[in-house]
């Protein structure tokens, strides 16, 4: 590989990421939901809303640091692919896992009632 | 004969389609047009996902369960059983504490988009700042957490006390140990650029450093609301009347 090849490359790669005034309008939006996700935690009494609520936040942090911060939203689409795969498989054996100790947990434990 | 862009990017030169990834007009010379050290790296932090995942699941199962056992346990004479006991989650966490750490290291996440951004530009100067304030910011948190493990001590929750201590500690502890790990990466990177290994041409190799230290603050953002903003029940009794109020919402489902 050649010199002038590989800096064309770092080149390219870092023309391609946004400049430092979307870093910083996207430091200060988590930084303004996390605050606002403390908030929630002390001022909302009811279990759904704040279950609901913190569950879109934390959505939106993970989608903004994934899609800006990693630059998986600037990046060739078969990266976003390869951990997307990875992160619904990771998702379902969770949600399968969680479930199935629901259920299975729940009645192991009053047996001894 | 027409000539392959396999075979153009052997000989060096670029395409026009896709680059290290990023949709620009040249590539490194691999079959996917991907960069090989970041494509590693990618499925590396998706193997993290099913790890993390994992770990996540046995938390969300067991994080009321230490009141569910403190009452189903307690009597059971002979049973050979031990009875679990507190401290339980609500007595403990400290949630502003905690958002203070997790606002350092979301602060350190920018710092290192900082210093990607600033070997792209070939500013290296800037790039020795950012990676160092990057990883001073990682190890504030680490010791951020080592206050936060010895409070919990002192306050009788170890974990050997209770089954939430047990999936508590394993959970934030190997969270933890990644952290560690991207320190002493970042302390490596910012040593070798000290003694003039760094250029713009390593752009590439700062970016994958990038990538694990973005995905282990995007770890602590979901353990943050799951492990500490989410409602715990309060404590025995409550755990009672809730294990029989679920019990009777699954006699009342009509396959019971």
């Amino acid at each position: 590989m050649s010199a002038t090849h590989v800096d064309s490359q770092a080149e390219d790669a870092a023309a391609n990421h946004p400049g430092d005034r979307v870093y910083f309008t996207m430091l200060g939006m988590l930084a303004g939901l996390t605050v606002i996700e403390v908030i929630i935690f002390y001022l909302t009494d009811s279990l759904v809303l704040r279950v609901g609520l913190l569950a879109a936040l934390l959505l939106v942090k993970f989608v903004a640091q994934i899609g800006w911060f990693t630059h998986l939203r600037y990046d060739d689409r078969r990266i976003t692919l390869v951990f997307g795969g990875c992160l619904f498989i990771a998702l379902s054996v969770m949600f399968a896992t969680v479930a199935m100790m629901a259920v299975d947990g729940f009645f192991l434990l009053n047996e001894y009632q | 004969m027409a000539t392959t862009a396999l075979e153009v990017q052997r000989a060096g030169g670029g395409t026009t389609h896709g680059d290290s990834g990023h949709g620009g007009s040249s590539h490194p010379p691999t079959s996917t047009g991907i960069d090989s050290k970041k494509l590693l790296m990618w499925w590396f932090l998706g193997s993290e996902c099913v790890l993390f995942g994992s770990l996540i699941a046995t938390f969300m199962i067991y994080r009321n369960r230490a009141q569910d056992l403190s009452v189903n346990l307690q009597g059971i004479e002979g049973s050979g059983l031990a009875v679990s006991s507190g401290p339980f989650p609500n007595q403990v966490l400290d949630q502003l504490y905690t958002a203070v750490s997790a606002g350092v290291l979301l602060f350190s996440s920018f710092t290192m988009v900082l210093a990607v951004a600033s070997v792209g530009r070939g500013n290296i100067k800037a790039f020795r700042v950012w990676t160092l304030a990057t990883a001073m910011l990682g190890a504030i948190f680490l010791a951020g957490q080592y206050f936060e493990y010895t409070e919990f001590f002192h306050e009788g929750l170890s974990i050997q006390q209770n089954i939430f201590g047990a999936s508590f500690f394993t959970l934030t502890g190997v969270h933890g140990m990644h952290v560690f790990v991207g320190v002493i990466w970042l302390t490596m990177l910012s040593i070798v650029s000290f003694r003039g290994g760094i250029s713009k041409k390593d752009h590439t190799n700062v970016e994958v450093a990038g990538l694990y230290w973005h995905f282990i603050d995007i770890v602590w953002i979901v353990l943050f609301t799951l492990v500490y903003l989410l409602p715990y029940r309060d404590g025995a009794e409550s755990a009672e009347e809730h294990t029989e109020g679920a019990m009777r919402l699954v006699q009342s489902l009509p396959f019971f």
